[in-house]
């Protein structure tokens, strides 16, 4: 039979997604690394906050004239924190 | 070999950074390049913010503005600046001793700070024409060193002043280290 055509063949991309074990549900781990970066990054800003407000501490331990010699440049590198008593 | 120059900038955190940056780059030409006609065009920026800033007794200031002076080839303006940096650090060493602060004041501005000043007052000192004042100021240094155990820079200074002295015809105005 010559007048049989053949089938047009398929463009594009094959096939659906790709198959990735896993997908379309979240973790069982999900909850708890979110707890545990959390508290990792709490801890990291505690830290820094009393870093910084020991250096404070110590700038306004110093007396007048020591802050006036040393100026502006001597004053700690880091903001002062916010909720200082 | 030449260092690179510090990086160019143009955003800043704050008034103290870009301070620093000038302050850094002014250092570099002055210094290091010897080029006084870059150095000028950081001089000036840097003259302009420290008018602005507060803070206008401390030392920091007065080191820029010795260095402003020395870029603008005013060697007195340079001179006057450059003691009253060195009278600052000696009052700050002075009313720190035995504080609580002590090893913070001395980690800001230590003895080998205030020997390199005076060693760079001692080349202006040389610089305007005053020799007996530049090797009493190296000597000064030199006792500095000695006495809190650190090295002394200024050596090879303080040899070519005391022949220049020795022999006055030889001597010749000294470019800075």
């Amino acid at each position: 039979m010559a007048d049989e055509k053949e089938p047009e063949k398929k463009k594009g991309a094959k096939g659906g997604v790709k198959h990735t074990p896993g997908r379309g549900h979240d973790t069982g781990s999900g909850p708890s690394k979110k707890k545990r970066f959390r508290k990792k990054a709490r801890k990291a800003r505690k830290e820094k906050e009393e870093l910084a407000r020991k250096l404070w501490q110590e700038w306004d331990d110093m007396s007048p004239e020591l802050q006036r010699l040393l100026g502006p440049r001597g004053e700690p590198n880091v903001p002062r924190p916010k909720n200082e008593n | 070999m030449k260092t690179k120059a510090p990086p160019d900038r143009r955003r800043f955190a704050d008034e103290r950074d870009q301070i620093d940056y000038l302050y850094h780059k002014l250092l570099y030409w002055l210094y290091e390049r010897e080029d006084k006609a870059r150095a000028r065009i950081f001089a000036v920026r840097l003259a302009q913010l420290l008018s602005a800033s507060p803070g206008h007794d401390a030392i920091f200031p007065e080191e820029c503005r010795s260095l402003i002076c020395e870029a603008m080839d005013n060697l007195p303006g340079a001179v006057k600046h450059r003691e009253n940096e060195v009278r600052l650090i000696k009052r700050l060493h002075e009313i720190s001793r035995g504080t609580r602060q002590q090893d913070h004041v001395i980690g800001l501005y230590g003895y080998d700070n205030l020997s390199d000043r005076l060693d760079l007052l001692a080349v202006l000192y040389h610089d305007s024409g005053d020799l007996d004042k530049a090797i009493a100021t190296l000597l000064e240094s030199k006792h500095l060193c000695k006495k809190r155990g650190i090295e002394f820079d200024g050596k090879d200074i303080l040899q070519e002043y005391l022949e220049e002295a020795r022999f006055p015809a030889s001597g010749s105005p000294r470019k800075h280290p």
